[in-house]
């Protein structure tokens, strides 16, 4: 009866506690990772002395790191993925509500 | 075949423009036609029109989508062409704000490899002064894009 009583106190009241500290952790984790990309790539355009561009279209809310990723492939690349994008538009937009 | 590659292979001269040469150059937004600059003489509309003589193409700009039936004396008055097709929507113009006509256009072309094939598109400062010219909300947000991806480039990114 006793390890029952604990039992159920420790999924009512202390699991959840612990997974919020774990769950806030995480968030610090990836809030922290995701600061330290934005930094890189404005450490990365200020050495090239580069800044105004970039900054603009980070302070315009594009995501910068997608641009230089598609900087890295081919012309062949960016237009398949396009495509790729495209498809999932259009069967979204022909998507009927439930 | 796509519509770039049914334009390549039916001998059509023309520059990608408009917001797919954005993709092209490395944008990330997603464009829902294609739009091209060419030669608005008789022989390359005719090609232009044998090359989606089976995508049934249409001028989609018309309450009744009249189909596309060009003719040697009829190419002579058109300046633009906006196609519907089976695979897609195609923007043929004859002048770009900001560039100029197709010769000009041409002059401002980059030729790059697409899926195997060579395919002229506007370089990215003519794209860039067409965006501006044109200035609708898109297009400013696709001068951002292009302006980032000039200075990435730029600085070796």
């Amino acid at each position: 009866m006793r390890h029952q009583a604990r039992g159920r106190l420790f999924v009512v009241r202390v699991a959840p506690r612990i997974w919020i500290r774990v769950e806030r952790a995480r968030r610090e984790v990836y809030t922290q990772a995701m600061a330290e990309d934005t930094r890189q790539i404005r450490a990365a355009a200020n050495e090239a002395g580069q800044t105004d561009g970039i900054r603009a279209a980070i302070e315009y809310g594009i995501d910068v790191s997608m641009l230089i990723d598609n900087l890295g492939r081919s012309c062949t690349e960016r237009i398949i993925r396009h495509q790729a994008a495209l498809n999932a538009a259009q069967k979204l937009r022909k998507a009927r509500r439930l | 075949m796509n519509l770039l590659e049914r334009l390549v292979h039916g001998g059509v001269d023309f520059v990608i423009v408009g917001g797919f040469a954005g993709v092209v150059h490395g944008c990330t937004y997603v464009t829902q036609d294609v739009d091209i600059c060419c030669d608005f003489c008789a022989a390359n509309l005719l090609a232009l029109q044998a090359a989606l003589c089976d995508v049934h193409p249409v001028h989609r700009m018309t309450p009744e989508r009249k189909e596309l039936e060009l003719t040697e004396e009829n190419c002579g008055q058109l300046k633009n062409l906006y196609l519907d097709t089976d695979i897609g929507q195609l923007d043929c113009v004859s002048f770009i704000d900001g560039v100029g006509d197709y010769s000009q256009v041409r002059q401002a072309s980059e030729v790059v490899e697409v899926q195997d094939m060579q395919i002229r598109t506007l370089g990215l400062d003519a794209l860039i002064k067409a965006k501006k010219a044109m200035n609708r909300p898109r297009d400013r947000e696709a001068v951002v894009q292009l302006e980032a991806i000039k200075k990435l480039k730029e600085g070796g990114g």
